[in-house]
């Protein structure tokens, strides 16, 4: 059944749900954004922005079947696809009630489950936060690669998409119909989500890689990590361009307006992506390692994480040094972690997390007309500690319940094998790989 | 008589292989090593005499592959079994049935020896982790008490008594399984993988893969 209303009604109905974005329309640099998917044109850029996220994801099956060995790079991107589908679902059906339903407390929308009367308008806007789901579930498949089984994975994504994103998310952007996120009274600043996507992501993403625990081989007994290389340098590259394409949609298409602004949020995305890349580079040479591709174009993406929660919120100058100082984050983070003997394939943790949490900080400390403001670094700080005490937690007990009950490691039979052999009864590159493959399906 | 043939038949196509790597001019010294060393009526494998030639001769690694490719396609052009030792030209001479029979353990025999030997032959330490992996792993992956005790004394160079000759193809995939592991423990996975793909690589050359393709044991 589709709802009739009024058109002048409905447009009026659709600015007063999208209130969540009043204070940051009000701080935007360029005196205020354009009042969002009011025109047929908001609806058009907001449309096309929803396919741009989507296409993040071949971004992110590139990157990470890249990452992985021959033998796993199948079972990567299928899990990809799964999480995409599976969370795709989850989040209409649940998700997007808890995150943009009628939120009267402040924690969590009560309301719009299973949404099946939506307008045109409310439905773009489905359509475009159904992507950022399915980007914080996807997060998770690189950090576990390799070792955790297909069946659990996708268990999850669907926790990830139905609950945990939209929780935390409700808290921020909450709510498109009625009420306020806590976060978001507080005045906290993330403009299209580096801790509502991609820290949320991250942390639940460290949480699936400590539980399922290292790769057979990654860390030798003294600790000392062994790099495992990616198997296709080449699908790392092309996963990053596409995922910098992508970017333009993600934080372009969250002024939900075919406005001016969105040049602004554009240029501050691509400096800060270029900006963590260059910043990647410096911080090699400064530490005297090689300069590794797989270790800069991480970098490129250090910076676009960054600079989305401040993309639309702070200038050109400000946007570059987010994206520089994210390099050093994602690349000492990463180091920080194989100390720790966790074993994240494709770096998302260093990436998303940590790089999602100091430029949730840097939205606060370069906030335009307001910098340096305690307040709303404090404030900030709420936000980041929020989502780290909410989305890992709550993902830890996730993986923990599927390793006591489905299981959640492939066995060491299966890492030996490969998990696209195993998991999926069909292997990437049967050409190459005729030597190690099992002649049986047992 | 047949054994003298089948000795014959062995040095010549050492020689041959010898003299594709080496050249001719070392050959002499090369052959002296192999008879040397078998003079003993010890089991002398194939991997045993290329490690022991090139730490003779300090020649470097990739040099070491290339021999032992060479003599595997010298003996095989003459119908040797390359896996076995100086007592092979009688097996070559066996009947086909027999060795069909026995494919299974000689196309094992051959990836295991393979694996140990290039365990052994890291200098960074991980022949001593990956002996010590083995034994604490092998209880952990449901080897049997007898295969366990098998394998550790083929591992400590002492004689399994034929017990891996009667054991069946899934105990040898069982045991190949172990050695990964535990190859990847002290080796790491990308060396493990690699080692493992030249192994089997070279048991598929053996004329029992065409019987039991060592894909069978991963």
């Amino acid at each position: 059944m589709v709802r009739s209303i009024d058109p002048v009604l409905q447009r009026g109905i659709v600015v007063r749900r999208l209130h969540w974005l009043g204070p940051l329309a009000a701080a935007f640099p360029s005196s205020a954004l354009a009042a969002p998917l009011e025109h047929p044109a908001d609806i058009a850029w907001v449309c096309i922005a929803a396919a741009l996220v989507f296409f993040m994801q071949a971004g992110f099956a590139l990157l990470e079947g890249g990452f992985a060995r021959a033998k796993n790079a199948t079972n990567v991107i299928m899990k990809n696809m799964a999480d995409l589908a599976f969370g795709a679902l989850a989040f209409w059906a649940v998700g997007f009630g808890l995150m943009f339903g009628i939120n009267p407390s402040g924690w969590l929308g009560i309301s719009h489950f299973l949404p099946e009367t939506l307008s045109g308008t409310e439905s773009v806007f489905l359509l475009f936060q159904a992507m950022f789901a399915a980007t914080a579930a996807t997060i998770v498949s690189g950090a576990v690669a390799e070792r955790m089984r297909f069946g659990p994975y996708v268990i999850a994504s669907v926790v990830i998409s139905a609950l945990i994103y939209p929780v935390y998310g409700s808290w921020t952007w909450g709510s498109f119909f009625d009420g306020k996120g806590w976060l978001a009274a507080l005045g906290f600043t993330d403009f299209a989500g580096s801790t509502v996507v991609h820290s949320v992501g991250g942390w639940c993403a460290l949480a699936g890689a400590i539980a399922v625990g290292p790769r057979l081989g990654r860390f030798a007994p003294d600790g000392t990590p062994r790099p495992i290389p990616g198997h296709n340098l080449p699908s790392i590259a092309l996963g990053v361009f596409v995922l910098w394409l992508g970017w333009f949609g993600f934080n372009g298409g969250s002024t939900l307006a075919a406005s001016g602004d969105v040049g602004v949020v554009l240029v501050n995305t691509h400096l800060a992506g270029a900006a963590g890349m260059v910043g990647t580079y410096l911080m090699l040479v400064a530490l005297g390692r090689p300069l590794l591709m797989t270790t800069t174009a991480n970098g490129a993406i250090a910076g676009l994480v960054a600079i989305t929660a401040g993309c639309a919120t702070m200038p050109a100058g400000f946007a570059i040094l987010t994206g520089l100082i994210a390099a050093p984050v994602m690349v000492l983070g990463g180091d920080l972690l194989e100390r720790l003997r966790v074993d994240d394939v494709v770096g998302a943790v260093p990436v998303h997390a940590f790089c999602g949490v100091w430029g949730t900080l840097a939205a606060g400390l370069f906030y335009k007309g307001d910098l340096f403001s305690a307040e709303r670094v404090t404030v900030q700080l709420a936000g980041i500690g929020g989502a780290f005490l909410w989305a890992f937690p709550a993902a830890w007990i996730t993986f923990w319940a599927l390793k006591r009950t489905t299981g959640l490691r492939a066995d060491t039979l299966h890492e030996q094998r490969g998990l696209d052999y195993t998991e999926h009864y069909e292997i990437g590159y049967p050409e190459f790989q005729k030597e190690l493959l099992h002649g049986g399906k047992g | 008589m047949a054994r003298d043939n089948g000795g014959a038949a062995l040095r010549a196509a050492l020689s041959t292989g010898l003299a594709a790597v080496l050249g001719e001019a070392r050959v002499g010294a090369a052959l002296q090593l192999w008879e040397r060393r078998n003079a003993g009526g010890k089991p002398y494998t194939m991997i045993e005499y290329v490690n022991e030639l090139t730490s003779t001769l300090a020649l470097p690694a990739r040099q070491r592959h290339e021999l032992r490719i060479a003599l595997y396609r010298a003996l095989m052009e003459r119908g040797i079994d390359p896996t076995l030792n100086t007592a092979l030209p009688q097996a070559a001479q066996r009947p086909a049935a027999q060795q069909a029979a026995n494919a299974p353990f000689r196309v094992f025999r051959c990836v295991v020896h393979d694996v140990l030997g290039s365990v052994r032959a890291d200098t960074m330490g991980g022949a001593q982790l990956f002996e010590s992996t083995l034994r604490l792993r092998a209880a952990e992956h449901g080897l049997s008490a007898g295969l366990q005790q098998a394998l550790l004394q083929w591992i400590d160079g002492a004689d399994d008594n034929g017990y891996f000759l009667r054991a069946a193809p899934a105990d040898y995939a069982a045991v190949t399984h172990l050695l990964y592991v535990a190859a990847c423990e002290a080796l790491g996975p990308v060396a493990t993988d690699r080692l493992f793909s030249r192994a089997i690589a070279r048991a598929e050359a053996l004329p029992e893969a065409a019987a039991f393709p060592p894909q069978r044991l991963l």
